[in-house]
């Protein structure tokens, strides 16, 4: 009986130890599920990095010093007086000599060399390389990281590229026994349990990185024994299936460094960006410390607000790193000797455009998964141009802020897309008033009325039947009425209200009169301008009802970016595009995405049309342009919907396109046309960035002819009225105004004469 | 001779021709500018656009460090390494996106891959960028060749 009580003790005893192990286990296989899930997802793998465009250097090549300074600044360029190492430039008044340190591109290693450029009259005039080169690329600016998942910026860095320094001093100063612990810390946990009890609570804690980095990951902040316990375990884990480097390349890129706005900042790659304005790779002693020196408390030792208890915070881990003998005591003592050394906190905030990632992400969307782009640390080569970038967040923020101080009810926005003709490559994208910050992206997702951008489709339809319409054609802009399938009359009206009668074809584009347009399209067929649309880039299907000749039709300020990349490409379509080249770590290409170009419309037809959007900005709704930029010949389109709710221009040069859009998120009025509105902003960026007027090359079956201005008929260039327009071969007007008398007739007669001989 | 080193030589003529310009813009037409005074006055003559009477003047001209690249990218193809050569001819395109001679070179590439309706699409690009001379008569061939298949 005695054995069987003993026996039945022991029995009871061991199940519940039994059953606690069992708890135990499955707790620990729950957390060791946990932590394998997520750490070998994609927060321990280094994420996509997104490149600018590179910088190309060759004489010759337009660029002013100040556009080099900025450019070099973003890299991380120190401007030192003599070139010792790579990342140093010289800039002396035209004089800039640079030293790269050296970039794998997709398609070639750019090796590091000493380049010595001059420059005049926004120009190259001589560039020479050490190497002897005659081209040279600078590595391209990192503009963020892919996470599609969290759709943040961040700057992820290898451990490699962690500075051996910050390495050092981070565990000197927060876990100095890392290398050798598994995890956690026993002499830690003992001195923090007689710390508590004697202050009788769980306030100290004793963390080593690993304990700290499974803190920021997936525990509350609350001290609590529980949390404790799992924390510990989970610390354990870590260690069981990462090695040490791994963990503190992890830890590196996770912790907590400061806040900017509505945006935290997460790893010491961003956080040196975002403090520095420059690469990690880049950081004297002092700033390394800074950073470190944030790890306790990024708000508390902010360097701008609280520079005194942040510079004293940066001496004590620079002592710290001292003492356990991880840093060299005379290099501490400089580096204690230099001031906090942060940039420009507005400078560093601004370093960021969502819009563009945002398009960069949607393109690679259609090509990878979401998990190989935030886990394989592939390179991503885009065309974004940050000099463009910065001079459109200027533009439009300049422009709207002028209009809202006027009424502060009217929540004025905007949207810029900026292409180059010929490639497609969009360089530039604005999806809102404020560039820095994600949010709604209005250039690819605001779909708006285009109103009088569509024109140029209507006229071109017409241009492409040359033996019916010329440029000097006459058609008329008296009232017009349709009456619709609907049964309802259709009767546009002009934006001045008034009738215009008879003017030539090109007059009725250059002055954007609807009662002429609506008449020519709705006689040339809607299909044929619908489908003049779509052969111009827009996918968007739409019905083809009489007042889609004036733009009644919804498109994204992208779709309308594309239609016009094609009008500036002489007719060759060439998709948009903002990635040039996905390449794995180690320099594989993986995708490349090639120029393509598809031939949509007679060369002579686009050529007329493009001669007519230039009248537009010579002697129509965008002659301001004649003077706001007097030096530069454009060609583009204004454009307004009704009660003025949006404001659009539509326009290329030689050596750029844009498309700006003005309106209000409500669809409220906006009180501005085209012209009083979204031209201002288009002007200023081309002002500031377009180097090269159109080059509207005629073709070979193109002839120039003198007509009257009024009537279209043939005339001779003495003639009154006479202006030159250009013509199909076969097409000009016979010639029936004459006017040369006397001598000049005289002269003409000999120089036939002289000619034909 | 193989067909490749045919091809190099015909190409040198139009780019030691090419090489012995500097680069320059002509702009094509002149811009009447009214004075700057203020953005309401109107300009008393309404200025006319001049169409360009002589094409071959404003056809682009390649900056000299161009052809370095133009000259890698027929190494590149000739080691067998399309892919490469593709993409120089695409950097000398950015470079100078309005001279006729890259895309040429590209059609001629693309071309020998067999993609021949991307080669008829890049000489007709390179005819409407102006090319002149040579050149002109090289692109009207490739496009012939191209369209025949």
């Amino acid at each position: 009986m005695a054995i069987t009580h003993k026996k039945f003790k022991f029995t009871v005893w061991r199940k519940v130890i039994l059953l606690s192990a069992v708890v135990a286990l499955v707790a620990i296989i729950y957390l060791d599920f946990t932590i394998r899930s997520t750490f070998t997802g994609n927060k321990w793998s280094v994420p996509s990095t997104v490149y600018a465009r590179p910088l190309e250097l060759y004489q010759g090549a337009e660029l002013t010093v100040s556009d080099l300074k900025i450019e070099l600044g973003m890299l991380g360029y120190r401007f030192v007086s003599r070139l010792e190492s790579p990342g140093q430039a010289i800039i002396n008044g035209n004089k800039v000599a640079i030293y790269t340190p050296g970039f794998q591109f997709s398609d070639d290693l750019e090796p590091a060399r000493k380049i010595e450029l001059r420059i005049q009259d926004g120009r190259v005039a001589q560039l020479f390389c050490d190497d002897g080169a005659q081209l040279v690329r600078l590595e391209p600016l990192a503009i963020g990281g892919i996470y599609p998942s969290h759709h943040e910026d961040r700057l992820l860095v290898q451990l490699s590229e962690v500075p051996v320094p910050l390495q050092e001093m981070l565990i000197a100063v927060e876990d100095d026994r890392f290398y050798s612990h598994f995890g956690i810390s026993l002499r830690g946990i003992a001195r923090a349990l007689i710390a508590n009890i004697k202050e009788g609570g769980i306030s100290q804690g004793a963390s080593t990185l690993t304990q700290q980095l499974v803190k920021n990951y997936y525990l509350s902040s609350e001290q609590t024994l529980t949390r404790k316990a799992k924390e510990a375990i989970m610390a354990l884990l870590v260690e069981l299936h990462f090695s040490k480097s791994e963990i503190l390349e992890g830890y590196i890129n996770e912790i907590y460094l400061g806040q900017d706005g509505p945006r935290a900042i997460h790893g010491f790659g961003l956080a040196s960006q975002y403090y520095f304005n420059r690469p990690l790779s880049a950081l004297s002693i002092d700033q390394q410390a800074l950073l470190v020196a944030l790890v306790r408390g990024a708000s508390y030792y902010n360097p701008w607000r609280n520079p005194a208890r942040a510079l004293q915070r940066r001496n004590l881990v620079l002592d710290i790193a001292v003492q356990e003998a991880r840093l060299d005591s005379d290099v501490a003592e400089k580096a204690k000797q230099r001031p906090l050394g942060v940039g420009g906190a507005s400078v560093a905030s601004s370093r960021r455009y969502p819009a563009y990632l945002d398009l960069v992400r949607r393109q690679l969307q259609r090509d990878y998964k979401e998990e190989d782009l935030s886990s394989d640390g592939l390179a991503i080569f885009t065309y974004f141009d940050p000099l463009v970038q910065i001079s459109a967040e200027s533009s439009l923020s300049t422009a709207l802020g002028k209009y809202e101080s006027a009424d502060k009810s009217a929540e004025l926005q905007g949207a810029v897309v900026v292409t180059r003709p010929n490639t497609g490559a969009v360089i530039a994208i604005l999806g809102g008033k404020d560039g820095r910050y994600a949010g709604f992206n209005r250039a690819l997702d605001a779909r708006r009325q285009v109103g009088s951008l569509m024109k140029p489709a209507v006229f071109l339809s017409a241009l492409e039947q040359p033996e019916t319409y010329t440029l000097a054609t006459l058609i008329n802009d008296d009232q017009y009425s349709l009456l619709q399938p609907n049964g309802e009359q259709w009767t546009p009206k002009n934006f001045d209200l008034k009738d215009h009668g008879d003017l030539l074809l090109y007059k009725a584009l250059a002055n954007s009169y609807n009662q002429a347009t609506a008449r020519l399209g709705n006689s040339i067929g809607l299909d044929k301008v619908v489908d003049t649309v779509h052969r111009l880039g827009v996918k968007q299907e739409f019905p083809a009802l009489p007042s889609v000749t004036l733009g009644a039709v919804d498109l994204l300020p992208i779709e309308v970016a594309q239609m016009y990349q094609t009008i500036s490409s002489d007719g060759f379509y060439t998709p948009l595009m903002s990635i040039n080249a996905v390449v794995a770590p180690g320099g594989k290409l993986l995708t490349s995405y090639p120029l393509e170009v598809e031939q949509r419309f007679d060369s002579s037809s686009i050529y007329l049309l493009n001669h007519a959007m230039q009248a537009v900005t010579h002697e129509g709704t965008a002659k301001s342009l004649q003077w706001l930029l007097p030096e530069l010949s454009v060609a583009g389109k204004t454009g307004s919907t009704n009660d003025l709710r949006d404001s659009w221009f539509a326009g290329f040069s030689g050596d750029m396109m844009a498309v700006v859009w003005l309106g209000r998120d409500d669809n409220g009025s906006t009180g501005l046309t085209g012209s009083s509105g979204a031209l201002r902003v288009w002007a200023d960026i081309f002002k500031q960035r377009s180097r090269l007027s159109i080059q509207n090359l005629p073709p070979q079956n193109v002839n120039i002819v003198w007509v009257d201005k009024d009537t279209g008929q043939g005339s001779q260039e003495s003639c009154e009225n006479a202006i030159p327009l250009p013509f199909i071969v076969g097409t000009e007007p016979e010639e029936e105004i004459r006017c040369r008398r006397g001598a000049s007739e005289v002269i003409d007669w000999f120089k036939r004469l002289v000619d034909e001989m | 001779m193989s067909f490749v080193k045919k091809v190099t030589l015909l190409c040198v003529p139009w780019m030691l021709v090419a090489c012995s310009t500097m680069p320059g813009k002509a702009p094509v037409e002149e811009v009447i500018s009214p004075p700057i005074t203020g953005e309401q006055e109107k300009p008393e003559v309404a200025p006319v656009v001049k169409p360009q009477q002589a094409p071959v003047d404003s056809v682009a001209k390649a900056p000299p460090a161009l052809f370095s690249l133009l000259q890698r990218a027929q190494r590149q193809e000739q080691d067998g390494d399309n892919r490469a050569a593709a993409s120089s001819l695409e950097r000398a395109i950015r470079i100078a996106p309005r001279y006729p001679g890259s895309y040429y070179q590209l059609g001629e590439l693309r071309y020998r891959e067999g993609a021949y309706r991307k080669a008829a699409s890049l000489a007709q690009k390179t005819l409407s960028l102006g090319a002149e001379g040579r050149l002109r008569e090289q692109a009207k061939d490739l496009l012939n060749r191209a369209k025949a298949h």
